[in-house]
C-alpha cells in the first residue's frame, strides 16, 4: 500500500467532518435545556478529549510492543502517540475551564472527576518527555521511556478511584444509559460526527509526525554515509 | 519466586546495612521533616484552629512524600557511582528483586521518620487543640499502607531517572504525578476520621494502589532496565 495515500486519507476525513460538524453545532442542534448555547462547547471539549485518551492509551499499547518486540519503530510510534495525547490534552485543559467558568461560573472545580483526572495523567505524561529527553537517543531511552508509559496504564484507574473519593459534587449525567441516550438524537449524530473528526485528524497528525521524525532518522544516516562515517 | 524473595531480602539488607553504618540518609531525612513541619506549622499559622487540625491532615501528607523524595534521590547512587548496577546485571538473579530490594529498604526508612513525624505533628498541631483530631490508628495504617506504594513506585520512577542526564531534577516530576492518588486517599483516609466517616474506601484504595502499582513494576522491571 502506498503510503502517501494512507496519510491523506485521515486528513481529507477530518478536513470534510470537522467542519461540517462545526457548521451542525452552531446552527443545527438545539440549546441544552439547562445550560443553554453555552452547553455547545461540549461538541467541541468532549470528542478531543476522549481522543486524547485514545492516544495516551496507544502509546501505552506500543510501549508494552516495543518492550515485547524491541524494534526501534515501536518506540517512535509510542513516542508520538503520547505527544498527540499530551497535545490534544493541552487543548482539552483550555476548553474544560471555559466550559466550567460558563456553567459552574468557576473556572476550575476541585472536586470534579473527570478534570483532575485528567490533570493528573497530563502531569504524568508531560514528565515523559522530561525523561525522553534526558537520555541519549538509541536503545535505553526506548526502554526507559516505554518503562515510564507502562506505570501510565495502572495510573488511569487509580486516578479515577482516588478523585471518585475526593469529590464532592456535581457533574453532567452521562450520555447513555442502559435506558437509551438522554439526548436527542441530532446532538448524538453532531457528537458522533465530532468524534470522528477528531479522530480523524488526531490519526493525520500522528502519521505526518511520524513521517516526519523517520525521514529525519533517514537524513541523518544519509548525511553521517555522505561523510564516510560506518553506518548500521 | 523463593529465589526472588531471597534476593530481595540480600539487597534489602545490603541497604539498610549501609545505611545503618553511615546514618547518613536517616539524618537528612528526619531533619528535612522536622524542617518542613516547622514550617507547616508556621505556613498556617494564621488559620483558625479547626481549619489547622484539617490542614495538618493534609500536610503531614505531603511531608511524607517530600521526605520520601529526599530518600530516593539517593536510592540508586551508590549503584551507579561504584559501578554496583553492572556487577547486579550480571549476576544470574532475578531482576526484578533489584527493584523490590530497593523498596523494601525505602519503606523501611520511611517507617522510621514516621516513628518521629506523627508523635510531632501531634505535638504541633493538635495537642491542646479543641478541634478533632484524626483516628492516630487510621492515620498509622494509612501510612503503612502509602508507605508500599511511595517505596514501590518511587523506586521503579527513581530507576528510571538513575539512568538519566540530570536525575535529580528528575526525579520529582517523575515521582509527584505517579503518587497523588496516593495522596488523594490517604488525605481522605486522615481527614475522614477526624470527621467520624467511614474510612475503608480510602483505605483500600490505599491497597489497590500498592497492588497494581506492585504488579506492573514487579511484571515490567525486568524487561526495563538497561545497564
Amino acid at each position: 500500500m502506498n503510503l502517501r495515500s494512507l496519510g491523506a486519507l485521515p486528513v481529507a476525513i477530518a478536513g470534510t467532518l470537522i467542519p461540517f460538524a462545526l457548521l451542525l453545532v452552531v446552527f443545527w442542534v438545539p440549546d441544552d435545556a439547562d445550560q443553554g448555547f453555552s452547553q455547545r462547547i461540549f461538541y467541541l471539549h468532549v470528542p478531543v478529549a476522549l481522543v486524547s485518551y485514545l492516544f495516551l492509551g496507544l502509546g501505552a499499547w506500543y510501549a508494552v510492543r516495543y518492550l515485547r518486540t524491541r524494534d526501534p519503530i515501536d518506540d517512535l510510534r509510542s513516542y508520538v502517540a503520547i505527544h498527540q495525547g499530551v497535545i490534544f490534552g493541552s487543548y482539552v485543559l483550555l476548553t474544560g475551564p471555559i466550559w466550567a467558568k460558563v456553567s459552574w461560573g468557576q473556572w476550575w472545580d476541585w472536586g470534579d472527576r473527570q478534570l483532575n483526572v485528567f490533570l493528573i495523567l497530563f502531569l504524568f505524561y508531560s514528565a515523559y518527555f522530561m525523561l525522553r529527553f534526558s537520555v541519549d537517543a538509541g536503545p535505553r531511552r526506548a526502554t526507559l521511556s516505554a518503562g515510564y508509559a507502562l506505570l501510565g496504564i495502572g495510573l488511569v484507574p487509580l486516578s479515577f478511584l482516588a478523585v471518585r473519593i475526593a469529590e464532592t459534587v456535581i457533574h453532567p449525567t452521562p450520555l447513555i444509559r442502559a435506558d437509551g441516550p438522554q439526548i436527542e438524537a441530532s446532538m448524538l449524530v453532531t457528537f458522533g460526527l465530532m468524534l470522528a473528526g477528531a479522530a480523524a485528524l488526531g490519526f493525520a497528525l500522528f502519521s505526518v509526525e511520524l513521517r516526519g521524525k523517520l525521514i529525519d532518522e533517514r537524513m541523518r544516516r544519509l548525511r553521517r554515509r555522505l561523510r564516510g562515517e560506518a553506518v548500521l | 519466586m523463593s529465589g526472588f524473595w531471597r534476593t530481595t531480602w540480600l539487597l534489602a539488607r545490603k541497604d539498610l546495612l549501609l545505611e545503618a553504618r553511615s546514618r547518613e540518609l536517616t539524618l537528612a531525612m528526619g531533619l528535612f521533616a522536622l524542617a518542613s513541619l516547622v514550617l507547616a506549622q508556621y505556613a498556617t499559622g494564621a488559620a483558625a484552629e479547626a481549619d489547622r487540625a484539617l490542614l495538618a491532615s493534609g500536610l503531614v501528607w505531603l511531608v511524607v512524600l517530600f521526605t520520601a523524595m529526599l530518600g530516593l534521590q539517593r536510592s540508586f547512587a551508590a549503584e551507579r557511582d561504584e559501578g554496583l548496577f553492572d556487577a547486579l546485571l550480571l549476576a544470574p538473579l532475578d531482576r526484578s528483586a533489584i527493584w523490590a530490594g530497593k523498596a523494601v529498604a525505602l519503606t523501611a526508612l520511611l517507617l522510621l521518620i514516621e516513628i518521629v513525624l506523627v508523635p510531632l505533628t501531634w505535638l504541633f498541631f493538635f495537642e491542646g487543640s479543641t478541634a478533632a483530631a484524626p483516628s492516630l490508628v487510621t492515620l498509622c495504617a494509612a501510612l503503612a499502607l502509602a508507605n508500599l506504594g511511595v517505596a514501590g513506585a518511587g523506586s521503579f520512577v527513581a530507576s528510571l531517572a538513575s539512568a538519566a542526564r540530570q536525575r535529580e531534577v528528575l526525579l520529582p516530576v517523575l515521582f509527584l504525578p505517579a503518587v497523588t492518588p496516593l495522596l488523594i486517599a490517604g488525605v481522605a483516609a486522615t481527614v475522614g476520621s477526624a470527621q467520624g466517616e467511614p474510612v475503608t474506601q480510602p483505605l483500600l484504595l490505599l491497597l489497590v494502589y500498592d497492588a497494581v502499582v506492585g504488579v506492573l513494576a514487579w511484571g515490567a522491571y525486568d524487561h526495563v532496565i538497561t545497564e
